[in-house]
């Protein structure tokens, strides 16, 4: 069974780092800054991430706060998925 | 899957579109002539809150959820046939009172919401500029710190609204990245331009917003610093979908007065609507016009959901736009010479759709957008 850190991962590689080496995109790679998730990506992973988790994600979420690195994102999913149980 | 509108939505429907008749569509010949937006028609449509249609009930508006909202506005846009009125209610409530209550803080939405919903204030999103349009990300207006909040400097334009508005939501770059500001137009350093004269939509006032070193507190952030795009995304989404419902009633218009012509006008002993070549016209608009409402109420209803309508809403909104225009046209060509006379309503129809593929997104940056979800 995946978690949320291998589905999170697991698009962006594919999507995102075609070619590149699993090992490169560590927890704390900036996606953002570095240009590797653009704005429409973004908006485009929120997708993937709501219909795969069923999760709602909110606009305002879709920032560096949140959506800045793997470690981000997957704690933002957490804490949406335990406030839903 | 349920195709129907419940009981509910039906009776809204049938309000919306009993009042415009009544109340909205005298005089629009003339308006749209002498270039006239109708404060009065306005204050008509905030006895009924139109514009706050998707706004809660506790902060002034009527609480529909988005698919209603786009029922509602599908029924605004098939009943009045001021489409300017229509389309400056649609940006008021989408692209100003939407963000606002989607985004602002307690107070923020205390203080501006009740009087946007009833429309006693007027609304406007200020992001497009000379050199920027759908990419909110490449926007020049500055917003230097100063003190605890914000110097504004920046030049705005095609700006709907901004002629008659109170309060606008304004892009700038601060240096935490593209941020939106909830600016009272009546600030020091806050200047209206005059109405553009326009193709269409004559009867909306469109114009420009200058800023000049306006002081702003840090309380007129919208969201939070830096977080600029996902509010304007947000708004477009709405925009896209709701306002967009309008054009959709206005299709449906076209597609009745069009039918009415075919099967009225005569030629050669017999209604030119007998004649194939018209008839698969028409029948072309019609399905056009039901691809678009159901791309419309798809797109509606992903974002009640709560979830990302992003991609929803661009399909919507460019299949819409092109088959507005193109219905337009359709409904001219049937109704021959005499759908150029201002009179027969037509050729207002087709000036005000033919800004429909530009406004909210041109339809490259809807097709870019639906490529770049496709993940190309």
């Amino acid at each position: 069974m995946s978690t949320i850190r291998d589905t999170v991962r697991s698009f962006i590689l594919r999507e995102y780092l075609p070619g590149v080496a699993p090992e490169e995109l560590g927890d704390d790679t900036e996606l953002i800054e570095s240009g590797i998730v653009n704005s429409i990506a973004r908006l485009r992973l929120r997708a993937f991430l709501e219909e795969e988790l069923d999760v709602e994600l909110a606009g305002h979420e879709l920032d560096f706060e949140h959506f800045g690195t793997v470690e981000r994102i997957v704690r933002l999913l957490r804490s949406k998925l335990e406030a839903s149980r | 899957m349920d195709f129907g509108l419940n009981a509910e939505q039906r009776r809204l429907r049938r309000e919306i579109v009993d009042f415009a008749r009544v109340e909205l569509d005298d005089d629009v010949v003339a308006r749209d002539h002498q270039r006239t937006f109708s404060r009065d028609l306005w204050d008509k449509c905030g006895e009924l809150r139109l514009q706050g249609l998707a706004v809660p009930e506790e902060y002034g508006g009527r609480g529909l959820d988005p698919l209603s909202t786009a029922i509602a506005m599908e029924a605004f846009g098939y009943g009045c046939a001021d489409g300017g009125l229509v389309f400056s209610v649609g940006a008021h409530l989408l692209a100003c009172a939407v963000p606002l209550w989607r985004f602002g803080s307690e107070d923020q939405k205390r203080r501006w919401l009740p009087d946007l919903c009833t429309g006693r204030k007027i609304g406007a999103l200020a992001m497009t500029e000379a050199e920027s349009g759908s990419d909110a990300y490449t926007l020049t207006a500055r917003a230097e710190p100063d003190g605890d909040g914000y110097r504004l400097d920046g030049q705005k334009t095609l700006i709907t609204n901004a002629p008659i508005a109170d309060v606008a939501i304004v892009g700038a770059r601060a240096p935490e990245g593209v941020t939106a500001f909830l600016v009272a137009i009546d600030l020091p350093g806050v200047e209206r331009g005059e109405p553009f004269d326009t193709v269409g939509l004559r009867t909306a006032a469109v114009g420009g917003l200058e800023l000049s070193g306006v002081r702003v507190d840090a309380e007129a952030v919208l969201g939070r610093p830096g977080g600029g795009g996902p509010v304007f995304q947000e708004a477009m989404d709405w925009e896209r979908t709701c306002l967009f419902a309008g054009h959709v009633g206005t299709m449906d218009w076209l597609k009745d007065a069009t039918v009415a012509r075919a099967r009225e006008r005569e030629v050669g002993g017999r209604p030119i609507g007998r004649r194939q070549a018209v008839a698969h016209k028409i029948a072309d608009l019609e399905v056009r016009l039901e691809a678009a409402r159901l791309l419309t109420y798809r797109a509606a209803w992903q974002l009640g959901r709560g979830r990302s309508a992003t991609h929803e809403a661009a399909i919507a909104k460019l299949f819409v736009s092109e088959s507005l225009i193109r219905a337009a046209l359709d409904a001219l060509q049937v109704h021959g010479g005499h759908g150029l006379l201002t009179n027969a309503e037509i050729e207002r129809r087709l000036r005000d759709a033919a800004g429909s593929t530009i406004y909210s997104g041109t339809s490259e940056i809807q097709r870019n957008l639906i490529a770049g979800m496709l993940g190309l």
